[in-house]
């Protein structure tokens, strides 16, 4: 076999593909695995999960558990379903990504390509939020929330998001601003262009590879949140991880596999939506960010 | 149409003092290249022309008026990078027209003035492309039209050139003269190549570390350099340099010159009697240009050349004329090589002595201390008082 780039290779180089590939190979069915397993379970009926094997493919397709986990699943007392939770949770997870990524764009914009004195020791603390873990924040940011009259509400668990998001998404586009060649905006600066119509005309068209970057991020860690949502949330302002873990545990008798495990498929349809859409673009703005900095 | 004068400007980047006091005037319609070795300052000077850094002294006037404080965009001026900072994701057309996007002029009018400075570029077929569907040239053409169709007071060009290949270096180095012969705007061009600051040039400034050599015209700089430093850096191949002893004689004065390999050789200079008594008796430095040192076999008409034998050490035919790589006297320093143009049809052997005719009024003395230019045989008139002397000594 000849490659383009690569040029002839020997026995060895094919010998050493083929383990690289196992390898690989091996891990995908690592990851594979309980994916496979959700969602064999998820169409099986309670009968045969309890009787059959955990990884035999379902004899009959029976949708029982993914109308009861949409349409009844329930929390406490109420069984209302997985509606409620999930739009709780668009609406915190959008906003959490949508206000980060532009304001991160500007900030991150604003701290490579026009510094400012101290712009450095600002973008260094920012950093600093981005290191700090959450659980120390946890009790200052309820309490804090209280205050303002926010507490266990939606929009103070969006808040939360919004801010914690903001050093991450700085960062991803500061890093790849930071790439960007500086004569641009010489050019832009001799020209008469100013701050804000770089921005807009320029740089952001330019970022799109590292937005998308921010996107998964934000929206990823948003949606899968658990510990600020369990912690900020009650019953009708919870996200759909806070209500999912609240549905398996609602053990009236036998446990429903098939009801919870498609409950949690539902639940992580929307990253995985974000993924197939974006996810192309991922590795690319990791990289194109990674670079310098 | 300005005027642009940099008045003792100095830059420090940290305790690094990049530009140690420059002082240049050009007049209304200059076209002022800026040469110098990697490093000395060039791209830092235009920079505090445009206004892109601020400066730790000085001034830059223009029309007068002393601008230092003036944020770029309000000095009028418009520049062409190196790099040629196209605007990646905007289409030609955008990129060119977008300084005007800026003064709120309509989309309609702004397309129209993109394409009229287009046609003058030849990039009417490319205006709705992007950037990177450009080849070289063409990108560079963009970078000079977004610059034109501001219709500044001044240009500043920083190596437009330098990324292009040596055929569309040249043609491109024609329209550049063109643009300037036709709007008359004074224009401050940064450089490294030889023949496009001495073909563009209505002035030339030679820096080194962030002080200026020589200020002169083309012709100036070529024939009168200041000091060794210009003699080198102007004119390609470069200068040839020889070192001797002064001795005052009856026509002005005589250099001694210790041939690499034993041996001794000398010519006499038209050098004023003054100067011989000043310099009787110490180190100097020959300076010849590679067009003075001719085989012996070839034409001289005049009776400006005097013969030496002088080692050869390869012979590089190009088709036209053979370059003659002779041994160096100055040691073992980047000067460590002379360069000679023979005819074609040269039969000179290397590895041998061979007769060289040199024209001495074509040369120039450096003070073999300071490297200053004590004398240039063409101020002097155009014949030697004395004839053709075959002035050898044997060692
Ligand atoms: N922002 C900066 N910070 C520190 N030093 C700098 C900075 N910009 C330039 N310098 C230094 O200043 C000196 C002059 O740089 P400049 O870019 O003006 O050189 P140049 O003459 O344009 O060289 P070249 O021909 O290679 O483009 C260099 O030694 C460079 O390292
Ligand atoms: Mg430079």
């Amino acid at each position: 076999m000849s490659d383009m780039v690569l040029g002839k290779q020997s026995g060895r180089d094919k010998l050493f593909r083929g383990l690289v590939y196992v390898i690989l190979g091996v891990f995908v069915l690592f990851y594979l695995t309980p994916l496979y397993v959700m969602v064999v379970t998820s169409v099986k009926s309670l009968d045969e999960i309890l009787s059959g094997s955990l990884l035999a493919f379902p004899k009959t397709l029976d949708f029982y558990g993914w109308d009861e986990a949409w349409n009844n699943a329930c929390v406490g007392t109420e069984c209302r379903g997985m509606a409620p939770f999930m739009i709780n949770s668009l609406i915190a997870a959008s906003l959490a990504t949508v206000i980060p990524t532009a304001v991160g764009a500007l900030n991150g914009y604003a701290l490579s390509l026009w510094r400012f004195k101290g712009s450095d020791l600002l973008f260094g603390m920012l950093l600093f939020g981005a290191f700090i873990p959450f659980q120390i924040v946890l009790l200052p940011m309820a309490s804090f929330l209280g205050w303002i009259g926010w507490s266990s509400s939606l929009t103070g668990l969006t808040f939360t998001y919004i801010v914690y998001g903001l050093p991450f998404t700085t960062l991803y586009f500061r890093n790849f601003y930071v790439s960007f060649p500086p004569d641009l905006v010489k050019a832009a600066r001799i020209d008469g262009i100013g701050f804000f119509r770089f921005f807009w005309r320029v740089a952001l068209p330019s970022s799109v590879p590292i937005m998308i970057v921010s996107v998964i991020w934000q929206f990823t860690n948003t949606w899968n949140d658990f510990l600020f949502a369990s912690t900020m949330t009650k019953l009708e302002s919870a996200t759909v991880m806070v209500a999912l873990n609240n549905f398996v545990q609602v053990a009236n008798g036998v446990k429903r596999y098939n009801v919870d495990m498609a409950a949690a498929i539902i639940a992580g349809l929307p990253t995985i939506a974000v993924y197939l859409i974006a996810g192309r673009y991922f590795l690319r703005g990791l990289m194109a960010g990674a670079v310098k900095g | 149409m300005a005027t642009l004068e940099i008045v003792n400007v100095t830059k420090k980047f940290g305790s690094v003092t990049v530009l140690k006091g420059i002082d240049i005037v050009a007049a209304d319609g200059e076209f002022l290249v800026l040469v110098g070795p990697s490093g000395c300052g060039k791209s830092t000077l235009l920079s505090a022309i445009a206004g892109l850094q601020s400066n730790d002294g000085g001034e830059i006037r223009i029309n007068g008026i002393d601008v230092s404080e003036q944020h770029p965009k309000d000095r009028d001026i418009a520049m062409v990078f190196q790099t040629y900072a196209l605007y990646p994701n905007l289409s030609v057309w955008e990129n060119i027209a977008f300084p005007l996007e800026a003064r709120g002029i309509s989309k309609a009018e702004r397309r129209l003035e993109a394409e009229k400075v287009a046609g003058l570029l030849h990039l009417t077929e490319y205006l709705d492309r992007k950037p990177r569907q450009l080849s070289g040239g063409q990108r560079q053409r963009v970078a000079m039209g977004r610059a034109l169709v501001r219709d500044p007071q001044i240009f500043l060009f920083d190596e437009p050139l330098s990324n292009l290949d040596a055929k569309l270096r040249v043609v491109m180095r024609t329209e550049i003269k063109k643009m300037h012969k036709n709007l008359g705007t004074t224009m401050v061009y940064v450089t490294h190549d030889q023949i496009e600051a001495m073909t563009l040039a209505t002035k030339i400034v030679v820096l080194r570390d962030g002080e200026v050599q020589q200020a002169g015209s083309p012709d100036d700089v070529y024939h009168t350099p200041k000091n060794k430093f210009v003699a080198s850096f102007m004119g390609s191949p470069s200068m040839n340099f020889i070192k001797g002893i002064l001795r005052r004689n009856e026509v002005g004065a005589r250099i001694e010159i210790v041939r690499p390999g034993g041996g001794e050789v000398a010519l006499d200079l038209p050098v004023s009697s003054n100067l011989a008594r000043q310099f009787d008796g110490k180190a100097v430095i020959l300076g010849i240009r590679p067009e003075a040192m001719i085989d012996a076999k070839s034409e001289t008409k005049d009776g400006t050349y005097q013969r030496i034998e002088w080692p050869l050490e390869i012979l590089e035919p190009t088709g036209a004329d053979t370059i003659a790589v002779l041994k160096s006297n100055m040691g073992d320093d980047s000067e460590g090589e002379m360069v000679a143009r023979f005819s074609a049809k040269t039969s000179a052997t290397p590895g041998t002595l061979v007769s060289i005719n040199i024209d001495v009024s074509a040369v120039c003395l450096f003070d073999a201390q300071t490297e200053d230019a004590i004398f240039h045989a063409s101020t002097v008139g155009k014949s030697v008082p004395a004839p053709i002397l075959l002035s050898e000594r044997k060692a």
